[in-house]
């Protein structure tokens, strides 16, 4: 099977609590290619929707109530079934200082907000290819 | 890559100005020196989200303001630096500024640069004077990567695609998703793509565990509807998602750069396409609406142009709620047909039955479509911490707001008309009735004085109570007043309740000195008007030293009343529901003549004036030889009792209120009309104006009273 037709059938999970941002982040998947995108708005909803759906790439904004950025995926690293599900972690330039924080904890990767598009997809490439 | 930005600017709006809403309402929660870190996490959390979204969507002056916000609250957040109450105004006063900015861009209005430029160097001063140098913000998006809309017009055929992602246990829930694909086969021409990337190595599979994933895409005239439709046996079992394919005429307008993120009338004409998504968003895709449709932007530029959204967030179980009473509606509309198709005598039962159940749907089909409009009071309550804040500063007042009851719900009209009367009033407690600091202690009270605003529902009407600690009314000092202003008669005896009716007189203020915030004496008769014009009234109760209540009644809804009807002579009105208290049979010698004074009534030791409505409308009685028997409506006016004197008690009506106004021109004593069964117009009565209208019937033929 072509390799980009393959990459684009992977399933995306936009974990974002701000509306138009993850509308955004989708219209952005699906305007390069990506059919199944979901979104939850926040870790909680999120994992639950992991349990029930096998999720290939998880993008997450940082800085979310009720389950922060970061406590969301230590607490998907912490399930056996879904640690290896690779994370793009969205974070802001003033919240660079964390990302080292991120790091230590395991993640794959992060761009930084604002973001280009481009960008954005290099990253989901890299991890799915 | 090519990407509608505008399509996301009314979401993104709508957030920014909640996010304010959150800010302003932490900001105040922020209490100096006691720091509830969670407290400050969400406004930093607030500025942190508009700034992400406007450097995204390219408004680089609201994002590099509140870049400032946001290093300040987050060297709060920290504990770098001290909550201090300059720094907490500062940030007040920022959030209203960023307010005005993204009201301004929403509504393509020029921001007002001098404001801006003052609050950012208020912040910055905030911020350097502890801290050091502020930190570039990142450039924002640039926008030669969004294009707007599409150049790849020329698509497919109508249809729909779909992409369907079932949970893993779908199988074991009893569903098969090939029968879910041989329904949507029969909509049209279809085509499915399976996807089998994540089926795992033989030795892990789960045979009951669904794997697959599908793309589908189904051509021809179906609809939306016929899609969810099919899809409703799975939901909650599943992602789906649906988008349109659509035949596109070619592009006659050609794309546009968007080269300054300030909207123009080309973008919006431009991102035609996109439409639908950014109107509703509901999961209609970009490219829906056929781009031959001129009405629809025309119909945009206003709306982007008024920037105020005349829409309401309704609560998805309401509409669930009036979803299901449809569904209802449907079953015994089409019952009644079947009993109407051959309809013979003995089918009479089951007629009625059925016309039984239509009516009972068609209120509660009423009752939750009404139920959409209410909204909770809070919309207004919340306004008022601020604003009690910044006026009890200004008095060097010192003044604890307790807000009851918030999520009362009221009808949309109700919570945009009472706003300015409830400013009225809050400030006038701050004003005159919490008394100085020092003079509280004196007094023996605590130094902190207490509002309270509180909301409850009672009966059909919300009650909306201010209560204050204050000082009270001073009964002697009104009626002085009062006299001496002219207002009333020297030697008129008033009790409390008179006396402190007094206080909405037209020319009456009691406070010394007239400040910006009260005191011009215009207000009070102004707020009772206007709370009388919404179908309320308000009362005060109040005791010298101790403070005062002002309590409002007011109807959930302007929209729909109960009403009792009522005969006099040919004529029918409509008198509400609300006011009534009581009705009597009456003959003419219970009546008592007074003289000069009209006529009374006695109803259990309590004498009862009577307006008789055949004088008051000029209209004659059924029969002139009985004009003295007939029914006495005994309603409710502010505390005190009269009745109406019509002929017969026709039955209670809900009726739907029209606006006299808007047809013919404002009557006294009637507040509007509505059309009866029979195609008729009644009118409906505004009690209080006819009880006016027949004391000044009586006055000017007595001009002694």
């Amino acid at each position: 099977m072509d390799i980009a037709k393959e990459v684009f059938q992977n399933k995306i999970l936009i974990v974002d609590d701000v509306l138009s941002m993850r509308r955004l982040t989708k219209e952005i998947l699906r305007d390069s290619g990506f059919t199944y995108v979901f979104e939850a708005q926040d870790g909680q909803e999120a994992l639950a929707l992991m349990r029930k759906i096998r999720v290939n790439l998880v993008i997450c904004d940082w800085n979310m109530p009720v389950m922060s950025g970061i406590e969301y995926f230590k607490a998907v690293q912490s399930d056996s079934k879904l640690a290896k599900t690779p994370f793009i972690m969205l974070t802001s330039s003033s919240e660079i200082t964390k990302v080292k924080e991120a790091i230590e904890a395991g993640i794959t990767s992060y761009v930084i907000k604002p973001y280009k598009p481009t960008d954005l997809m290099k990253k989901i490439y890299s991890l799915l290819v | 890559m090519s990407i509608d930005m505008s399509q996301f600017h009314q979401v993104f709006f709508e957030e920014c100005f909640e996010g304010l809403e959150a800010m302003e309402s932490g900001l105040l929660d922020l209490n100096t020196g006691d720091i509830d870190a969670e407290v400050i996490n969400t406004i930093f959390r607030g500025a942190h989200s508009i700034k992400g979204g406007s450097g995204t969507f390219g408004f680089n002056e609201v994002a590099d303001f509140t870049h400032i916000m946001e290093t300040l609250l987050d060297q709060m957040r920290d504990g770098r630096r001290p909550v201090t109450q300059p720094a907490v105004d500062v940030l007040l006063g920022s959030v209203d500024c960023l307010r005005a900015m993204l009201t301004a861009i929403q509504s393509d209005d020029k921001v007002d640069t001098a404001t801006v430029v003052i609050y950012k160097t208020a912040l910055e001063i905030e911020l350097n004077g502890s801290a050091k140098q502020s930190i570039p913000l990142e450039s924002a998006v640039e926008e030669d990567d969004i294009e707007t809309s599409d150049n790849e017009a020329e698509a497919t055929e109508q249809g729909w695609f779909i992409a369907f992602s079932p949970y893993l246990d779908l199988l074991k829930t009893g569903n098969d998703p090939v029968r879910l694909f041989r329904e949507l086969a029969e909509l049209g021409e279809y085509t499915v793509a399976v996807n089998t990337r994540d089926i795992p190595d033989f030795d892990d599979l789960d045979p009951e565990e669904c794997n697959l994933s599908w793309t589908l895409t189904v051509l021809g005239e179906s609809t939306l509807e016929d899609i969810n439709e099919i899809f409703s046996w799975v939901e909650g079992d599943c992602e789906f998602d649906i988008q349109a394919l659509i035949k596109k005429e070619a592009k006659a307008t050609p794309s546009v750069k968007k080269d300054k993120p300030e909207p123009s009338i080309v973008p919006v004409i431009d991102s035609l396409e996109s439409l639908p998504a950014s109107l509703d968003v509901v999961q209609r895709p970009s490219n829906t609406i056929p781009s031959s449709n001129i009405d629809a932007a025309e119909e945009v530029l206003v709306e982007r142009r008024s920037g105020v959204s005349s829409s309401i967030r309704v609560d998805t179980a309401k509409i669930d709620a009036l979803i299901n009473i449809v569904g209802e509606v449907v079953i015994t509309q089409s019952m009644l047909g079947l009993v109407g198709e051959n309809f013979s005598m003995d089918q009479l039962a089951q007629l009625k039955r059925g016309l039984a159940q239509l009516e009972r749907h068609t209120r509660d089909m009423q009752q939750s479509v009404m139920n959409i409009r209410m909204l909770p009071i809070n919309f207004v309550f919340s306004r008022f911490p601020r604003l009690v804040h910044d006026i009890s500063a200004k008095l060097n007042k010192k003044i604890d707001l307790k807000l009851v009851g918030e999520s009362t719900e009221v009808d949309k009209a109700v919570v945009e008309l009472i706003n300015d009367p409830l400013v009225h009033l809050i400030r006038n407690s701050l004003d005159h009735g919490i008394e100085m600091p020092a003079d509280r202690i004196a007094a023996g009270k605590p130094e902190v004085g207490t509002i309270e605003l509180k909301a409850y529902h009672r009966g059909g009407h919300i009650v909306i109570e201010i209560i204050d600690d204050g000082r009270g009314l001073d009964k002697n000092k009104l009626i002085s007043k009062a006299i001496e202003k002219g207002l009333i008669n020297e030697n008129s005896i008033l009790n409390d309740k008179q006396a402190f009716e007094l206080i909405f007189m037209p020319g009456l203020s009691t406070a010394e000195s007239v400040t910006d915030i009260s005191g011009r004496g215009v207000g009070m008769d102004v707020v009772r008007k206007n709370i009388q014009a919404l179908g309320g009234n308000i009362e005060i109760l109040s005791e010298l030293g101790k403070g005062t209540i002002i309590s409002i009644h007011l109807p959930l809804t302007l929209a729909i009343i109960d009403g009792q009807s009522v005969a006099v002579g040919e004529e029918t009105y409509i008198v509400p529901l609300v006011s009534i208290i009581e009705s009597v049979n009456i003959t003419e010698d219970i009546i008592n003549k007074v003289a000069d004074k009209g006529e009374t009534f006695k109803l259990r030791n309590q004498y009862i004036p009577i307006i008789r409505m055949h004088e008051i409308f000029n209209v004659q009685p059924k029969d002139k030889l009985r004009a003295n028997e007939g029914v006495i409506v005994v309603v409710e006016r502010q505390g005190a009792l009269c009745g109406l004197f019509v002929d017969e008690l026709l039955g209670p009506h809900q009726v739907v209120v029209k606006s006299l106004e808007a047809n013919y021109r404002r009557i006294e004593g009637v507040s509007g009309a509505t059309i009866l069964g029979d195609g008729s117009v009644a009118l409906i009565l505004d009690v209080p104006g006819l009880v006016r209208l027949s004391n000044n019937r009586l006055s000017s033929t007595n001009p002694s009273l």
